[in-house]
C-alpha cells in the first residue's frame, strides 16, 4: 500500500508549485498588457507610454547653463490622492503638485509674496482693483502656450461652486477677472482683501492649461507650467516628475525627481542611510533623533500648531474662569517634552514668524499655577472638577495620543478628568466638523497669512466658527480691520491684539508647535525647508 | 461522488463571497466618513453646500445605497471590477499589480515556516522530553510569541545601523524586472513571517506526529520489523500530514489577505496595503472588490486543502 500512495503526498509543494506558476503568469501579464497602463497615470495618456516629453525645451530661456543631472528620490510615508491641483489638500498631493503647477505668485522661505506666473502686480489707490503683468514666453508642459485665458480660466474654475475648491472661500472677494491683453489680468475685488496675494499664491489656486479644463482631463493629466513635468505614477509606490527644462525660474537642477512611498518612518531612515534615498520628509521626532552623522537634519519651526481646543459653548467651558484655569493647569514645555521628545516650541495663536504671538498674554503668564487654576475652578463652582470628552486623532498626528494623555495626567491635579477618546481621521473629521465634543487635542494645519489662518474661526461669520465655538463683537472688528489693512507694520499690531484677546479668553488652549523636518544625505544641496512644510526648493536642489 | 462535493462546495462559496459583498458594503457606509472627509479632511467644513453636492455627485455618493450595491455588483459579475476615483486606475489592474507580490510573498514565506517548522518539528517529537525537544519547543513558543512587526524592526534597526544595507527603500522592483534585488527586498518580510509562521508548524507538526506515533499500527508495522526510518517517514508521518495540511491551508489564506503590517514596514505594494489605503481614503469600489477577490482566493485555498485530505488519506470521503 506505501509505495502508491508515498508517490503522491509530495502533491502539497506540487500545489505550491502550480500557484507560483501562475503568480508569475499573471505577473507577465501585467507587464506587456494593459495593466502597467491602466495603473498608472501618465501625462501622455493616448501613448500609453510612460514619459512625456518636455516640449518648450530652449525657448523657455533658464540660464542655468547646465543641463539636469541626476535622479533625485525624496522617501515620504504617504501617496499621493488626488490629481486635480484644486482640491488637493493632503500634504503629499499639494506638495507634490506645487512642482509641476505654478500659482500667479509664490512665497518664499519667509512665506513673503513674490513673483510667479505674474512677475508683477499693483493694486489701485482704493485697493479694488489688482492688476497683474504675467510672464512672457512660458508654456505648459504639453507645449502650448500659457496666456491671461489660462489665468481667466483657472480663476473661474477654482470660484465655480461644481469645482469644490476648498481655496474659493479665501477668493471670494474677487467679483471680476478681465484679461484686456495676453499678458494682463485684472482682477475686481467687492473689498479690500490683503489676504488675497497669499490665496494667489497657494496651489489650490494653480494656473491651469485653458485647454485641459474645458476638455476635463484636469484629474486625470496633470499639465502645468511647473519646474517638473508628470511622468508616472504607480499608485501605492511612487511619482515620478522629469525636469522640465524649459522652464521659467530658477532650475531645475535634476534630471527626474522621484517621491518614494516607505510607509514606515524608520524604513524611510534606513533607506537614506543605506544611501537609496536622498531626501526624507519626516514627521516622527523619534525617528528624526535617531538620524545619524552622514545625514543632515533641517528643521525649520512648522505653521501647523498642537491645540487642545475647547467647545465653548457648552458647560462648564463656556465660562472663561474655567477656560483660564485650563489654561493655567498646563505647563506646555511639559507636554513638548513628554509627547514629542521636547522637539518644539511653546505657542501662542498665531505661528506665522511674521505675526508669531507672544505667549506673555497667557493667563498666569503662561507659567504652569496649579493654585490660580483651582481658585479659578472654585469662583466659577468647580472645584470639584469636571469630566471632558476629548477626542483624539489617532492616525495622521503621531504625538497626539501622547500629547492627551499628558494634557489628561496634568488636568487630573486640578481635578479635571478628560476621557480620551482615540478616533480614526474620518470619524474625528466628522465629530469635529459636527462640533461633537467637549475638547479635541488636534493637529491643525498652518497658513501663511493670519487672515486666513483664523478669519474662518473666530469671527462670527466664519464658517468654522460653530467648531471654534466662540466670538465676541471685539473679536469681529478686529478681524474686519486686519482683513482690510494693509500696512505690515499696522497689520501686525492688529493680530497682536487678536492674538492677546484669544490668549485671555482661553477658547482652545494652544500648546506648542514642531518642526518640519527634511533629512537629507550629502548629495543633497540646495534644498531650503519651509515653514509650511512646502517642498518648492526641490526646484533649486541639486545632487552631487 | 466528486462532482457532488464540487457543486456543493461551489454553491457554498457563491453564497459565502455574496454574503461578504454585502458585510463589506454595510460596514464601509456605517463607518463615518466618505471619500470627501478623507480628501478634505477638516478641510470641508470650508466648503459651501453646492461645493460639497458637486463633489457628491462626482464620486458617485448621492445615489440611493441599492444602486451604488447593485450598481457594483452587476458591474463586478460583468468582469468590471470598478475604478479608483483618486487615479482613474482600474481596480482589476490595481489587484493586477498587487497579487503578485502578496502571492510571492505568501508562498516564500509559507516555504520558510515548513521548511523550518516540519524538520524542526519531527526531531522534537523523535526526541520527546529530551534536550533538542525543549530547544525546539522554545523555538516554537517564541515564534508563536513575538509579534512579526517585531522581527522585522528589529531586521531594519540592526541591519540598516550596522551595514547600511536596506534594499526594500530602493523602490519595489518586481521579479521579471530586477530578480536579485527583488530577491533581496523579499529576504527580511519572509524570515518576519517565516518564522512566526514555523512557530507554529513546529507545534502542529510534533504533536500530530506524537500523535501518531501512538496509533496502534506504529507497532504493528514495528513489530513487522520495518527500519526506524521507514516507521518514521512513511507511517508515522503519512498519518500526520493531515493536521499540517490544515495550518498550512488555514495560514496560506490569511497570506493572500495580505500582511497590512509587513508590507507597510517593508514597503511591498501587495494587497494588504491596496485594501489598507483603500479603507483610509473610502475607496470604496476598490475596497469592496479587492476583499472580494481575497475571499474567493481564501475559498479556493480551503477547497484545494479539502480535495487534498482525500488524496493524503483515502478512508477521507468527499461528501
Amino acid at each position: 500500500m506505501n509505495t502508491k500512495k508515498r508517490s503522491r503526498w509530495p502533491l502539497l509543494f506540487v500545489l505550491l508549485l502550480v500557484v507560483a506558476l501562475v503568480a508569475s503568469a499573471c505577473s507577465s501579464s501585467t507587464d506587456d498588457g494593459e495593466g502597467s497602463d491602466a495603473t498608472t497615470t501618465t501625462a501622455g495618456q493616448d501613448g500609453g507610454d510612460a514619459t512625456t516629453t518636455t516640449s518648450g525645451g530652449d525657448d523657455g530661456g533658464d540660464d542655468g547653463g547646465d543641463a539636469p543631472t541626476g535622479d533625485l528620490v525624496v522617501g515620504r510615508v504617504g501617496d499621493i490622492d488626488i490629481l486635480d491641483p484644486h482640491l488637493a489638500t493632503a500634504f503629499q498631493s499639494v506638495r507634490t503638485l506645487d512642482l509641476v503647477y505654478d500659482g500667479l505668485l509664490t512665497l518664499d522661505a519667509d512665506l513673503a509674496v513674490g513673483p510667479g506666473l505674474a512677475e508683477s502686480w499693483e493694486f489701485s489707490d482704493d485697493g479694488l482693483t489688482l492688476t497683474m503683468s504675467l510672464q512672457e514666453g512660458v508654456t505648459f508642459h504639453d507645449g502650448s502656450a500659457f496666456d491671461s485665458e489660462d489665468v481667466a480660466a483657472s480663476l473661474n474654475r477654482v470660484l465655480d461652486e461644481e469645482t469644490g475648491a476648498v481655496v474659493r472661500a479665501n477668493l471670494l472677494a474677487i467679483t471680476d477677472i478681465a484679461t484686456p491683453d495676453a499678458n494682463t489680468v485684472v482682477l475686481t475685488l467687492a473689498n479690500v482683501d490683503a489676504s488675497i496675494l497669499t490665496s494667489l499664491a497657494d496651489v489650490n489656486a494653480a494656473i491651469l492649461s485653458s485647454d485641459a479644463i474645458a476638455a476635463g482631463t484636469v484629474d486625470r493629466e496633470p499639465n502645468g507650467t511647473g519646474a517638473f513635468a508628470w511622468n508616472e505614477w504607480k499608485q501605492g509606490s511612487s511619482v515620478t516628475l522629469t525636469a522640465n527644462e524649459g522652464y521659467w525660474g530658477d532650475g531645475p537642477y535634476v534630471a527626474s525627481l522621484e517621491f518614494r512611498i516607505i510607509p514606515d518612518e524608520n524604513s524611510v531612515l534606513a533607506g537614506m542611510k543605506a544611501g537609496e534615498v536622498h531626501v526624507g520628509v519626516l514627521t516622527d521626532p523619534a525617528v528624526v533623533l535617531q538620524a545619524g552623522d552622514p545625514l543632515t537634519v533641517h528643521r525649520t519651526p512648522a505653521l501647523a500648531y498642537h491645540a487642545l481646543m475647547m467647545n465653548s459653548s457648552r458647560e462648564p467651558l463656556s465660562d472663561q474662569k474655567v477656560r483660564q484655569a485650563i489654561s493655567c493647569a498646563i505647563d506646555r514645555q511639559q507636554v513638548i517634552d513628554t509627547a514629542a521628545l521636547g522637539e518644539g516650541e511653546v505657542t501662542g495663536p498665531i505661528t506665522i514668524p511674521a505675526y508669531r504671538s507672544s505667549t506673555a498674554g497667557l493667563p498666569c503668564g503662561g507659567e504652569r499655577d496649579i493654585d490660580t487654576a483651582k481658585d479659578l475652578l472654585a469662583q466659577a463652582g468647580y472645584a470639584d472638577g469636571f469630566t471632558l470628552n476629548t477626542i483624539v486623532i489617532a492616525l495622521e498626528t503621531l504625538t497626539a495620543i501622547a500629547e492627551g494623555e499628558n494634557l489628561a495626567a496634568q488636568l487630573a491635579e486640578v481635578g479635571i478628568t478628560l476621557e480620551l477618546e482615540i478616533l480614526e481621521t474620518g470619524t474625528y473629521v466628522d465629530r469635529w466638523l459636527a462640533a461633537d465634543f467637549d475638547a479635541a487635542v488636534a493637529l491643525n494645519s498652518g497658513k501663511a497669512d493670519p487672515h486666513q489662518l483664523y478669519a474662518r474661526y473666530w469671527p462670527s461669520t466664519g464658517n468654522l466658527n460653530g467648531v471654534a465655538s466662540y466670538n465676541s463683537p471685539m473679536l469681529d472688528e478686529l478681524f474686519a480691520a486686519g482683513q482690510v489693512e494693509t500696512d505690515p507694520a499696522v497689520r501686525v499690531g492688529i493680530y497682536d491684539q487678536i492674538s492677546e484677546e484669544l490668549q485671555a479668553q482661553s477658547p482652545w488652549i494652544w500648546v506648542f508647535t514642531g518642526f518640519e523636518y527634511r533629512v537629507a544625505t550629502d548629495a543633497v544641496s540646495g534644498f531650503v525647508p519651509m515653514p509650511n512644510g512646502s517642498l518648492q526648493y526641490l526646484k533649486q536642489t541639486k545632487l552631487g | 461522488m466528486t462532482r457532488r462535493f464540487l457543486l456543493t462546495r461551489l454553491s457554498g462559496a457563491l453564497l459565502t463571497l455574496f454574503g461578504v459583498a454585502v458585510l463589506v458594503f454595510v460596514v464601509l457606509r456605517i463607518i463615518p466618513g466618505d471619500e470627501i472627509t478623507s480628501i478634505l479632511g477638516i478641510e470641508s467644513g470650508n466648503l459651501t453646500e453646492a461645493q460639497l453636492e458637486a463633489l457628491r455627485s462626482y464620486f458617485g455618493l448621492n445615489q440611493p445605497y441599492h444602486e451604488q450595491f447593485f450598481g457594483w455588483l452587476f458591474n463586478v459579475l460583468g468582469g468590471n471590477l470598478g475604478v479608483s476615483m483618486r487615479s482613474g486606475a482600474s481596480v482589476s489592474s490595481l489587484i493586477a499589480s498587487a497579487l503578485p507580490v502578496t502571492l510571492e510573498l505568501a508562498i516564500l514565506s509559507l516555504t520558510l515556516g515548513i521548511l523550518l517548522g516540519v524538520p524542526i518539528g519531527v526531531y522534537a517529537a523523535t526526541h520527546q522530553g529530551k534536550a533538542p525537544d525543549a530547544a525546539a519547543q522554545s523555538f516554537g513558543l517564541i515564534g508563536l510569541a513575538i509579534p512579526n512587526f517585531v522581527i522585522a524592526s528589529f531586521l531594519i534597526t540592526l541591519v540598516a545601523e550596522l551595514f547600511n544595507y536596506f534594499p526594500n527603500a530602493a523602490g519595489y522592483a518586481a521579479p521579471w524586472e530586477d530578480l536579485s534585488l527583488n530577491l533581496q527586498q523579499m529576504a527580511f518580510p519572509v524570515i518576519s513571517l517565516g518564522v512566526v509562521l514555523a512557530g507554529s508548524i513546529m507545534r502542529t507538526t510534533r504533536s500530530a506526529f506524537l500523535e501518531a506515533s501512538s496509533e496502534p499500527f506504529v507497532r504493528t508495522a514495528r513489530g513487522k520489523g520495518l527500519s526506524q526510518r521507514r516507521v518514521k517517514w512513511v507511517h508515522v508521518f503519512r498519518n500526520a500530514t493531515i493536521p499540517i495540511v490544515t495550518i498550512t491551508g488555514i495560514q496560506f489564506g490569511y497570506l493572500l489577505g495580505g500582511t497590512v503590517v509587513i508590507e507597510q514596514i517593508f514597503a511591498l505594494p501587495g494587497l494588504g496595503r491596496l485594501v489598507y489605503s483603500a479603507i483610509t481614503q473610502r475607496e470604496f469600489a476598490v475596497v469592496q472588490s479587492t476583499v472580494l477577490v481575497i475571499a474567493a482566493m481564501f475559498v479556493v485555498v480551503n477547497l484545494l486543502v479539502d480535495l487534498l485530505y482525500a488524496r493524503l488519506d483515502p478512508r477521507i470521503t468527499l461528501e
